[in-house]
This record gives C-alpha cells, structure tokens and sequence, in this order.
C-alpha cells in the first residue's frame, strides 16, 4: 500500500514538474510547442539534403530524409533530457535546500516533458511517413525500444545530474560525451555504411539497437530483435541500481549546492 | 496514542561542521598549494525534543544557527555526530517563495509547492482551497506569479505550509514580511493548528516569541543557551554600551554587599572605564556563570590591559586577573531582597 502511495505521489509529482518545464520553457516564445517539431524537422532536412548531395537518397527503399528523422526524433529526446537532467539539480537549488523533498520529482518532471516532445515528434513521424507511403508499424518493437530508451535515458540523467551536484565540470563533459555518442550511433546513417572494421564500436553501443529498433518500429527496415531484449532488461536492473546510488547521494546534496 | 508521548523531533547530542572548498582550487593545485577546506562549527551537541502540541521558538542573532536547527530538523541537511530522529511528516519554510516559479499562476504555485512539501495528490483541492482563502489571493489565483507583490508571494507560501496536513511545521522568520492584518491571521491559525503539530519557528520578533512560544531557545553560535546563567550571559554580551541588565544573585561572593537573592543591575561600560573599587561583572573562559568581584587593581597596557579582582567574602586565593574579553559590565546598584 505504502508502494503505491509513493509511486502514486511520484506520478502527480513528476507532473507538476513536467507541467511547469514545458509552460516556462516555451514562456514568450512566438512559435511556443512548435519547435518540439521544428527542431528535428530541421535537423533531418538538413542531414538529409547533405548526405543526399554526397551519398545516397534512400535506405532500404525509405527516403533518407524519413530515416533520419526517425533517427533524430529519438535522438533529441536523448540528448535534451540528459542536457537538462544534468543543470536540473543545480538549477532548483532553492528548492532542494530548503525543502526536504524527493529531488527525483525534479529528473521525472524533465524526463516526462522530454516524452511529450517525443510524443508529438513521433506522432509527426508517423502521419509523413504515412503521406509518403513508408508506415510500418510495429506495436511490440515500438514499446520495447522505447522503454529501453526511457530506461538508458533515466540512468544517464541521474549519474549526470547527482555528478554535477558534487562537480560542475559534469555539465561542459556531457557536451563531449553526447558529441562523441551521436557518431557512434546510427542515426544519420544505417548500420550498412559503417566500415567493417568499425563496426564492433556500434555492436558495444547499447544505443544501437534501440536507436535501429526505434526506427524499425515505424519504417520498413531490418532490425535484430535480440539485442534489444538484453537492453532493455539489462537496463531496467541498472536503473533500479542506480536509482539506490541516486537516493544515497541525495543525503549531501543540499550541503554541496 | 503513541505519538502522543513520543515527541515528534528529537536531537539526540547533533552536531554539524561546513566545509567550505577553497574557490580557485585548480590554480591552488597548480601552484602547488593545499586546498585545504574550511570548518565552520554551526551546531554543537544540541539536545531538544518538541512534542505534538508544542511550539519552540529559536531565537538569536543572524548567524548564529536558527536557520542551520531548522534544516537538520527537516532532513535536509544530515548531522556529523548525533542523530535527528523524526516521527511524522515535515513542511518547512525556510525561504519565502522557495519554490515558488514566477511564470506559473497563483493556483499553479500552490500545486507546484504542494508537490516540494510531499503533500499526496488527493488532498490537493481542500489544501488549495484553505490557502487561497488564507492568503487573500482570489482575485489573482489565475494570474502568473510575477505579478504578485513579495508580501502576496509570503502569503501564499506561508498559507500552503500552515494548511498542509503534516504533523511538523518549521517556519524560519515566516512572518517577516506581511502587514498588519495577515500577522493577527498567522498568529490565530498557529494557535488553531498547534494542537495536531509540533512547531519550530524563528524570529527577531520578541513579541511573536512570547506569544507563541511554549519554550523559547537562546542560539548562539550553534549551542543552545539552555541554563539561566547562559541565556544572561549572551544577553549582556549582546548589549550595547550604555544598556543595564537586571539579574538575581546567585552567591555570596560580595556579601556582605550583595548577598544570594538580591536583585542587581549591570551597567554595560567599556573595560577602559573601570576604576578601582568598582564592581564588576566577567565570565571565566568555559565557565557559564556571570561572576562578581571588586577591583583591586587595574594594570593598563592598551590592548593587554586587565584588572585584579577578588569578592568581598573571599580569602585571599579568590583573586582573579579579568581581561577586556572576559569584563561584562559594571555592577551600578543594588537592592534588597525583591
């Protein structure tokens, strides 16, 4: 009973976060919630017009326009919750110093705005990759890939956002850390382009197959479903993991704010 | 029934020392220098305990602690040495308006603030109601924080801090803002809600104190002054020159001019004032206790000046050598028995 009460109150809770991050994200901005798809949109026009010049126009019979942005609707939800999650704690010092509160309410409320942008992005994808004539949709694949996303997300955005509590060089490393990432995970271009011999760096890249199954989900690609299965499983323990390392630190961290 | 015994905040011998990191650490490093942090004692070996029912006032200069007691008692901040042990639910305000987003409207604030103190989604609507009546927000309750004046801001925060349903409440200088009329609203409700809470709050209010307070505890520089003879030293030490304190004897170390019970008055002077057969008034160093003696001889050397002193009733080992540090004042008159 006392479970479902937290997990109750951590739902309502994170929401109320969730609720002020997307009204004061967007607060004074003329095109408002528009640029959760804007974004993407733009950055696949953009790889895409490029990569179309020098490379190929379509993968496996999809425009390369599609295939990224399904790469980069994923993507983004990654690296904007993680970037967020990572000044979250620092930015709600007068919270946390003042208020004995559970701060993962402050992780879930930026976990779950990101997941509306990610909502209308693939909502957004769908209906073009239905105009365009591409729409493939597997329900079990799509739910798998996101909950391994959500979950590698989740451990990410709390070993960031605890580490940069007790040292700040955290926010300016996962800049580089996110860089390096987005090369060494297909999103741009299909696993099929990557040289032999780089490809073991992809294969140890647990991204890899959610990003690859993400986009299977909804675009008629290949796509290994078992990698994806010890994905998400693995990483649903490590975020429990992680989640009790979280909680322990969370005893200093007013002290180091 | 058992909660009715127990007290809901124990410290159980809590102290706390900051470790405040040198701020150019890498260039310390460097430079081949140790980046050795400093340690600032701000709780020494406090023991209290506040039952349901019950209001503690904190009460003492800034710095000296309040606000330090009031975060260890709300978890946020964890002891060195000791323990804090907590038997309910907490809401604290400790900063007015922590918490509080400017975008958001008022009754959007309440939600968010609700959430920060830990209040269950349900009881949501009732609290919103009571703090909306309470702070006198209705006609702003849609629009955006940022358009509420700082006194309106305290009022919501305090509103939803005094009606959520928690069994401990910790205020630290809640009332330092708001006018006349919310301060008469603050003092009535915290008489109403008493009996289901158990409060801590702080002021440098001594008429709050006294109105509220079922006990009042003196802090400085970390301790609580607990005995008489600590809270009258802190007192005269905190006067300015030229103020008197009236105290009773406790010794016959002057009779047969001052004997146990007379009521005296100390005259906060300068050590330089001093003369020679004046009584005065100093403390020993880790002696809690206001001595009286006469001088007998002064010895002036700037800032290594000192008396000697003895009391009127004493042998010839009673002499002390008081310092400028030690000197509280001097004792100006006194009466018979009161």
């Amino acid at each position: 009973m006392k479970i479902y009460k937290t997990l109750v109150y951590f739902w309502f809770g994170a929401q109320t976060f969730a609720f002020r991050d997307l009204k004061t994200r967007y607060a004074g901005s003329l095109l408002g919630v528009i640029w959760i798809i804007l974004y993407p949109l733009s950055m696949a026009t953009i790889t895409s017009v490029v990569f179309a010049l020098a490379f190929q126009k379509t993968v496996e019979n999809v425009p390369f326009f599609l295939y990224t942005l399904a790469g980069f609707s994923a993507w983004i939800f990654f690296v904007q919750t993680i970037t967020s999650s990572a000044r979250s704690l620092v930015q709600n010092r007068d919270i946390i110093i003042n208020n004995n509160m559970s701060t993962e309410l402050i992780l879930g409320g930026v976990v779950l705005s990101r997941c509306v942008d990610l909502t209308i992005t693939t909502f957004f994808l769908i209906v073009v990759s239905r105009i365009v004539g591409t729409f493939s949709f597997n329900p079990l694949l799509f739910a798998e890939s996101v909950l391994a996303l959500l979950f590698v997300t989740c451990i990410i955005s709390m070993i960031v956002s605890a580490g940069n509590v007790y040292f700040r060089d955290v926010q300016a490393l996962i800049d580089i850390f996110l860089n390096i990432l987005f090369y060494a995970t297909p999103i741009i271009y299909p696993l099929s382009a990557v040289p032999g011999r780089y490809l073991w760096i992809f294969n140890l890249n647990p991204l890899t197959p959610i990003f690859s199954g993400f986009r299977a989900s909804i675009l008629p690609v290949s796509f290994d479903f078992l990698s994806l299965n010890w994905i998400l499983i693995t990483s649903f323990i490590l975020m429990i993991i992680f989640f009790a390392v979280y909680k322990y630190l969370e005893k200093k961290f007013a002290e180091f704010l | 029934m058992k909660d009715k015994i127990l007290p809901l905040i124990e410290f159980i011998d809590v102290s706390k020392t900051f470790l405040i990191r040198p701020t150019n650490q890498l260039r310390n490093f460097l430079l081949g220098k140790k980046n050795v942090p400093l340690k600032v004692s701000v709780s020494r070996h406090l023991n209290f305990k506040v039952k349901r029912g019950e209001i503690v006032g904190l009460y003492g200069p800034n710095g000296s602690g309040k606000s330090t007691i009031l975060r260890l008692a709300a978890g946020i901040l964890q002891p060195d040495f000791g323990k804090v042990v907590r038997r309910g639910s907490i809401a604290s305000v400790l900063e007015l308006g922590a918490g509080l987003h400017y975008e958001l409207t008022g009754e959007e604030n309440i939600s968010l603030y609700a959430t920060i103190l830990g209040i269950p989604h349900d009881e949501m609507s009732g609290l919103k109601n009571k703090a909306i009546e309470f702070s006198g927000i209705r006609n702003f309750i849609n629009v955006p924080l940022k358009y509420f004046s700082t006194g309106m801001r305290a009022r919501l925060a305090t509103a939803i801090a005094l009606f959520a349903d928690t069994d401990i409440l910790l205020l630290d200088e809640a009332i330092a803002i708001g006018d006349g009329d919310f301060r008469e609203k603050f003092m009535r409700i915290i008489k109403k809600i008493k009996k289901d809470k158990a409060i801590i709050f702080t002021t440098h209010d001594i008429g709050l104190l006294q109105y509220l307070s079922d006990k009042v505890f003196l802090i400085d520089h970390g301790n609580i002054l607990n005995t008489e003879n600590e809270i009258a030293i802190w007192r005269i030490q905190s006067m300015p020159v030229g103020k008197i304190f009236r105290g009773k004897v406790q010794s016959n170390s002057m009779y047969p001019f001052l004997k146990r019970g007379d009521i005296l008055t100390i005259l906060k002077t300068r050590f330089s004032e001093i003369r020679k057969g004046n009584i005065i008034a100093f403390i020993l160093p880790n002696m809690p206790q206001v001595i009286l003696h006469r001088v007998d001889d002064i010895y002036r050397n700037g800032n290594n000046s000192y008396c000697i002193t003895r009391g009127d009733a004493s042998t010839g080992l009673d002499v002390w050598k008081v310092t400028g540090n030690d000197y509280l004042g001097k004792v100006i008159l006194n009466s018979s028995k009161g």
